[in-house]
């Protein structure tokens, strides 16, 4: 029996691969869900057809988001912070750094942004597999998640690797910029500027037995469809496989390799008993900070410096020249909208990208929170003369040119160990961001628009959860570092699939990534 | 070539391709039997892979393309800060040295240059330098070539055409005394020397091999070579701190004037002489730039009389008397 620890992207990818190579797989996870009240409230909602949701039925799924100039707060699901809640007590310290772990089913594709786009080969410097090794296991994770995209500029530099994307559903804002950067297509391309539709894990087209998105623009929140992708939802396919047993409500805190199996040391959430589980392999993909926890843990690596990778997050207003009038009440999703891809040597040695967000009623309630009592007068004008033309940038940087985070797990007490997290600069992140902005600066005659560089705001490391590479893949691995199947040197049957293992995080998409190398790893593991 | 033998095409990869050197190679690579890879910013057809100096290279293109040598010509000379030249022209090689090798490519080869010495001032000595220095630690083959001239100046580029065109002025400002020595080597010697690496026949040894022809040019003596047949330029000597100022100026306000203020500082700050004995333990001769082409007309006087002492050049058995003057064929031809 193959075991494999976390129900998020990696670990229902691997466990798909493994399944299809005819293995018996054992998953657990921390199980943690939304509550009661919460499912029964979205169930409630689920049953209605949107166009008789009231404000009420669907206040609750607000609950707790706020905005302000400063950004946009942790992401919540349902109005629930249930992906991030810790069921066992495992501490965490952080300085000049913001991350956090889930012991969510589903990890945290409960609150991810959905956006997916494979690595490019020239961003996997130092990396000992390549775009080539990944890209049959991105058709793979593909065939498992639906996908909305278009054969466009994008696509130029990074293969859809499916061959029924779904077309997307644009915005007026959106449809407008992409509108005017096709008129200067070959501009764009000349100045290292790729501009397409967003690709994002969704289902936006209508399907047997429900309508698609219906675009209520509550996707900041939590679908209430559920249409965005949730790794829950490929976990309920392999429950369908007699072969795969699902076990939650249990945390491994330690691996102990022995003859001829791994025995993995569980907790119990609900009884905190413990349960030992014996298992062939090992694949472990309980998510950066879980996973480097347990195998720090496992390796008695306590004390020793790991360095997480993290892909610089930033958000930057972009104001378009023209307004949009319907862009506050037409139905749409607030996903990324537009993907714009900036491969210039004179910002980055690697690809650069930006997801355009268009209009979001968050940006309307950050500018009330600006204005105060102000907002009963000018709020309007502002509305008309800003928002209709604002859209927002989440931008990310390679890590090579981001800030780390340093990694070290306490040494145990009587108390479980804290895993400590130390931000530490990277002097070439600041130049870069400037050379973004000047660049998108440059071309505003194709983007028509003009980015607002003041107000360029950039998250602390492993704010954007774009993070991984503590025990980073190597041709030759040392002690915490692993070879090419994720095993960390000194183990043979405990495999890392998620992140961790990444040498680099390039700043395109990370999920369908850790998809593709978990499924990559389970698929190998069993060869 | 490389690991050849078998009757497969072999397939070199060649960056700066339109450049006057790699151009070149192209050519010559190609009358060889060779498929050629250009690496430049288009990817049109199957013999081109994409490639932007200073950006990430696909191992996978370069595995794709069964690159089995690759040759680094590419330079971009429009960049003026260091930090700049740093990280696109010197990081850029990094990456793409990098990629070649976890590609499986048989033979690097850097095309460096003889401005890159220990102490060189200029930026791009230090980069042609730091980029040496990525290159050995993947195990490429380094060349230190000296100034590249070619037989139809008119159609020469890099430096030698920009001082060629230079040299048809009627008043060409001299930098400095213009008495320092430069050293010259053909580029058909050059293309030959890196077929040779390519091939395995030419294998030097760990450190970078200065291409050159061993005896010196005199700077002014190169200007009113180049002059011929017109009349030779009228000189006016001009400290090359302020030419060098001048040039600064126009680049700060980018104005194009073709040639660079930090040329200025590689053609006063020279490197060390060619050490003729490895290039003659490896049987490479280059032909000299004064007895190339009698056509090209006026005699200069020579240079002994002008520069300090330099090491006797051991006569090698490429200097018979056989030979066509002042040329000396390098490499053996391929069988």
């Amino acid at each position: 029996m193959f075991l494999v620890i976390g129900s998020g992207p990696a670990g229902v990818a691997c466990s798909a691969a493994l399944l299809a190579r005819g293995a018996q797989v054992t998953m657990v996870d921390g199980g943690v869900t939304l509550d009661g009240l919460r499912r029964e409230a979205l169930d409630r909602l689920r049953r209605l057809p949107p166009s008789r949701w009231t404000g009420a039925d669907a206040a609750f799924v607000k609950e707790g988001t706020d905005a302000s100039p400063a950004g946009i707060p942790l992401k919540l699901a349902y109005g629930s912070s249930y992906p991030y809640d810790d069921p066992v007590g495992q501490p965490i310290t952080t300085v000049g750094a913001e991350s956090k772990p889930s012991w969510a089913r589903g990890g945290l594709s409960a609150v991810w942004g959905a956006a997916v786009l494979p690595y490019r080969d020239e961003d996997l410097r130092g990396w000992p597999i390549s775009e080539s090794d990944l890209a049959p296991h991105y058709r793979s994770i593909l065939a498992m998640v639906p996908t909305s995209g278009r054969e466009d500029a994008i696509a130029e530099l990074f293969p859809l690797h499916t061959d029924r994307p779904a077309p997307p559903r644009s915005s007026s804002q959106a449809s407008s910029l992409l509108g005017d950067v096709r008129r200067n297509g070959a501009s764009a391309r000349s100045a290292g500027m790729w501009i397409g539709a967003s690709r994002l894990a969704m289902r936006s087209q209508p399907a047997a037995g429900d309508d698609g998105c219906v675009q209520c623009g509550l996707c900041m929140y939590g679908c209430p469809a559920g249409l965005i992708y949730n790794s829950t939802s490929t976990l309920e396919m392999l429950q369908s496989d007699p072969r795969f047993v699902y076990r939650t409500g249990l945390v491994v805190e330690r691996l102990v390799e022995e003859a001829g199996h791994v025995r993995a040391c569980a907790r119990d959430v609900a009884t905190g008993s413990n349960d030992d589980i014996l298992a062939d392999r090992v694949f472990v993909g309980a998510g950066v900070l879980g996973s480097t926890r347990l195998l720090l843990a496992s390796l008695e690596a306590y004390g020793e410096h790991v360095t997480m990778k993290d892909s610089c997050y930033f958000l930057l207003p972009l104001v378009r020249y023209r307004s949009d009038r319907d862009a506050a009440i037409e139905p749409r999703h607030t996903l990324a909208q537009v993907f714009v891809e900036l491969v210039d040597p004179a910002i980055s040695p690697h690809t650069v990208h930006l997801q355009v967000y268009t209009h979001n009623e968050l940006y309307r309630m950050a500018i009330a929170g600006v204005l105060g009592p102000l907002d009963q007068i000018f709020g309007g004008i502002v509305e008309r003369v800003a928002l209709s033309r604002l859209l927002l940038i989440q931008g990310y940087l390679h890590s090579d040119q981001s800030a780390e985070i340093d990694v070290t797990l306490d040494h145990p007490t009587s108390r479980a160990p804290a895993l400590r997290l130390v931000g530490r600069d990277n002097p070439a992140m600041l130049p870069a961001l400037g050379a973004v902005v000047a660049k998108l600066r440059a071309q505003r005659s194709i983007l028509r628009a003009l980015p607002a560089g003041p107000l360029l705001r950039v998250g602390k490391p492993g704010r954007g959860f774009h993070s991984g590479g503590t025990l980073p893949m190597r041709r030759h691995p040392g002690r915490l570092e692993t070879d090419t199947m994720g095993r960390p040197g000194g183990t043979g049957r405990v495999h890392v699939i998620d992140a961790s293992v990444f040498p680099s995080i390039p700043a395109t998409t990370i999920t369908l990534s850790v998809m593709a190398n978990a499924h990559r790893i389970g698929t190998e593991a069993v060869a | 070539m490389p690991g050849g033998g078998d009757g497969d095409v072999d397939v070199v990869a060649v960056t700066g391709a339109t450049g006057f050197l790699g151009s070149r190679l192209v050519d010559a690579f190609r009358r060889r039997g060779c498929r050629v890879i250009a690496m430049s910013r288009s990817s049109d057809g199957d013999d081109s892979i994409p490639f932007r100096l200073g950006l990430g290279v696909s191992r996978d293109a370069l595995r794709r393309g069964g690159v089995r040598a690759l040759v680094h010509c590419a330079y971009d000379f429009t960049l003026t800060r260091w930090s700049e030249i740093d990280r696109i022209n010197v990081g850029g090689s990094r990456l793409l040295f990098e990629a070649a090798a976890a590609a499986g490519v048989d033979t690097i080869v850097d095309v460096s240059s003889i401005s890159a010495f220990p102490g060189a001032t200029s930026l791009y000595g230090r980069a042609k330098l730091e980029t040496e220095d990525a290159a050995q630690g993947v195990g490429a083959v380094v060349l230190r070539p000296g100034l590249i001239w070619a037989d139809d100046p008119d159609t020469a580029g890099g430096m030698f055409g920009a001082l060629a065109a230079a040299a048809r002025r009627p008043i060409l400002p001299i930098i400095g005394s213009g008495r320092y020595p430069q050293y010259l080597v053909h580029i058909d010697d050059l293309v030959d020397v890196v077929i040779g690496v390519c091939e395995g026949t030419i294998s030097p040894a760990q450190d970078p091999l200065i291409v050159a022809a061993p005896a010196p040019v005199v700077f002014t003596d190169l200007v009113r070579r180049l002059a011929e047949p017109q009349r030779s330029p009228h000189l006016v000597r001009v400290p090359w701190r302020i030419v060098r100022a001048g040039l600064r100026a126009a680049e700060l306000t980018r104005l194009p004037l073709g040639f660079r203020s930090d040329s200025v500082t590689s053609l006063v700050h020279h490197g060390p002489a060619p050490d003729a004995t490895t290039l003659a333990r490896l049987g490479i001769a280059c032909r000299e730039f004064l007895k190339a082409d009698p056509g090209m007309g006026m005699c200069v006087e020579p240079l002994s009389a002008e520069l300090p002492p330099r090491p006797r050049i051991p006569s090698t058995e490429s200097e018979g008397a056989d030979r066509a003057p002042g040329h000396v064929s390098a490499i053996s031809p391929r069988s």
